[in-house]
């Protein structure tokens, strides 16, 4: 029974958490500009990162190695030196989107501008980092984040007719007006706000930080494979929720304010309060997440003590990463550039940046002397390989497609 | 001598003929024989990479069995790599300098050492 309450409360945490910055912007844009057209890319990606974290969370509870660790030992210094700046570039992108999120959530609430949020925002995430230990801080904000459900009785509210969601989202049709090179960048940004590489960082560095074994494999499957599909759920509610009202009103979404908006109508003002508290827990744990996933990586690339398990005094150098990429993204997000383009920006070069780390743990998760018998099964080779192709593509057609749309424009 | 003498260093057979560079050094626990709890190290050979460029993914030092396409790539990557059991080693020279590569001597021709793909099942057993 408590083992039943525990794996419960681990997927409900999972569901929470998979929603962030990259996945409020990315599904509710394009529901509101191509409807339910690109529903398929959304399903593609949630597969994709369930296939990705299960070997991920496997190598981290059997051979108990992080995933930058292996990305240094398989490629080598010198060429994971070029992969840890690349990754590290893209999750403070990252980082930065989610601190603008936190703070526009509470612009949302206050009418202050965020800008003059983004102090106490970066305060408030370094010292629940500083201070709170791992699993509380996972828990408080997978469960706050699942106040997203709001958007899914939304869309139940909103009464659409749904057989006819189901047939535009089989049928998916490049919308009129808009040019198929900007249908498929939009895409790309979509498959990789589901299928980002921080959250694998974080997730298998985050099952050595509580100590998995081999006997919590079950556990971290069932996050993987119920608590992620879940947390996809949420994010096909955000976009629904925006092809019903956004698409056909030829809104486009440029605002975070405009993400929230279609919870108005079937449910008013307790709706919106809810999405925004949703918004803030979402944005805001995956503020934590990406700054400990900038610790994360650079750590254990270089070999030094990492974690929140350790004392910060003994992990000093993995906390200063940590505080150095909350301050440059907080500073970033400062200059007034635009969070909704920071966002879009950090899922077109995690799309880039995806394939080099996807690639050594495929190729890990196949070795006999790290996995013993926990080895990939003939499924898991088989959609793993299905996905290097897909990650492959899309990594390399995202920035040319980013050149010839200009940015999606 | 330090590992990092041995790791990187060039490799010639007896006639001086450069054969590749260590890419990988594999040990072996065992017992000390006549003490109980005590175990020590034992250097069982050296993977010797023939190319500089196929680092990637590390090829040559671990073996990739699947999936396919990858345990395809990596038999072409580390094709030519072979295995150097340590008494194959007849002399091994530190580097001149820090930073510069040291020097391991074989006792036989690079086609007589066997080909790392041959002894790569013995490692996972």
């Amino acid at each position: 029974m408590k083992r039943l309450l525990a794996v419960t409360l681990g997927v409900l945490t999972a569901i929470g958490g998979f929603v962030d910055i990259g996945d409020l912007v990315a599904s509710s844009l394009v529901g509101a500009r191509f409807g339910f057209s690109l529903v398929w890319v959304l399903l593609l990606g949630v597969v994709g990162i369930c296939v990705y974290a299960e070997m991920a969370g496997r190598v981290a509870a059997v051979a108990g190695r992080p995933t930058f660790d292996l990305v240094r030992e398989r490629l080598g210094p010198r060429a994971a030196l070029v992969n840890l700046i690349g990754s590290l570039l893209v999750t403070a992108l990252t980082l930065a989107a989610e601190l603008a999120g936190v703070a526009l959530a509470i612009e949302l609430i206050s009418s202050v501008t965020y800008l003059l949020w983004l102090p106490a925002v970066l305060l408030m995430v370094w010292l629940v980092i500083w201070r709170t230990r791992f699993e509380t801080m996972e828990r408080v904000f997978g469960l706050a984040g699942l106040a997203l459900v709001v958007f899914v009785v939304a869309v139940v509210g909103l009464d659409p007719s749904w057989s006819g969601m189901l047939d535009r989202a089989l049928h998916p049709e490049v919308p009129g007006g808009e040019g198929v090179p900007t249908y498929l960048y939009y895409g790309i940004a979509l498959f990789a706000s589901a299928m980002t590489p921080y959250e694998v960082f974080f997730f298998s560095s985050g099952g050595i930080e509580e100590r998995w074994g081999r006997k919590d494999l079950a556990v971290a499957r069932a996050n993987v494979f119920v608590g992620f599909p879940l947390g996809g759920l949420l994010s096909l509610a955000i976009m629904a929720a925006a092809a019903l009202l956004l698409h056909p009103a030829g809104v486009e979404v440029g605002n975070l304010s405009q993400v929230v908006l279609p919870v108005a109508v079937p449910l008013g003002k307790a709706g919106i309060a809810l999405a925004i508290l949703g918004m803030f827990a979402a944005t805001f744990g995956a503020a934590l997440e990406t700054a400990l996933s900038c610790g994360y990586t650079t750590a254990q690339y270089f070999g030094w003590r990492w974690g929140k398990a350790v004392a910060p005094r003994a992990a000093s150098r993995f906390h200063v990463v940590v505080a150095t990429a909350l301050v440059a993204g907080t500073m970033l997000v400062l200059t007034g550039i635009d969070p909704v383009k920071v966002t879009e920006y950090s899922l077109v070069f995690a799309a880039v940046a995806l394939p080099l780390t996807y690639l050594p743990i495929l190729v890990v998760a196949n070795d006999p002397e790290y996995m013993g018998r926990a080895v990939n099964g003939r499924l898991a080779n088989t959609m793993g390989v299905l996905y290097l192709a897909v990650v492959l593509v899309a990594a390399t057609a995202a920035v040319p497609l980013m050149i010839a749309t200009k940015a999606g424009q | 001598m330090r590992l990092a003498d041995l790791i990187g260093a060039r490799v010639v057979d007896p006639a001086g003929r450069e054969v590749g560079h260590v890419s990988d050094v594999r040990l072996v626990e065992e017992r000390v024989p006549g003490e109980d709890a005590a175990t020590r190290l034992r250097v069982d050979g050296l993977v010797v990479a023939v190319r500089r460029r196929s680092r990637l993914l590390a090829y040559d030092h671990r073996p990739v069995r699947a999936p396919l396409p990858l345990a395809f790539l990596a038999r072409r990557a580390a094709a030519r790599a072979r295995w150097a059991p340590w008494h194959t080693v007849a002399g091994h020279l530190p580097p001149a300098a820090v930073g510069e590569r040291g020097t391991v001597r074989l006792d036989r021709a690079a086609a007589d050492l066997p080909l790392l793909g041959d002894v790569h099942e013995r490692w996972t057993r």
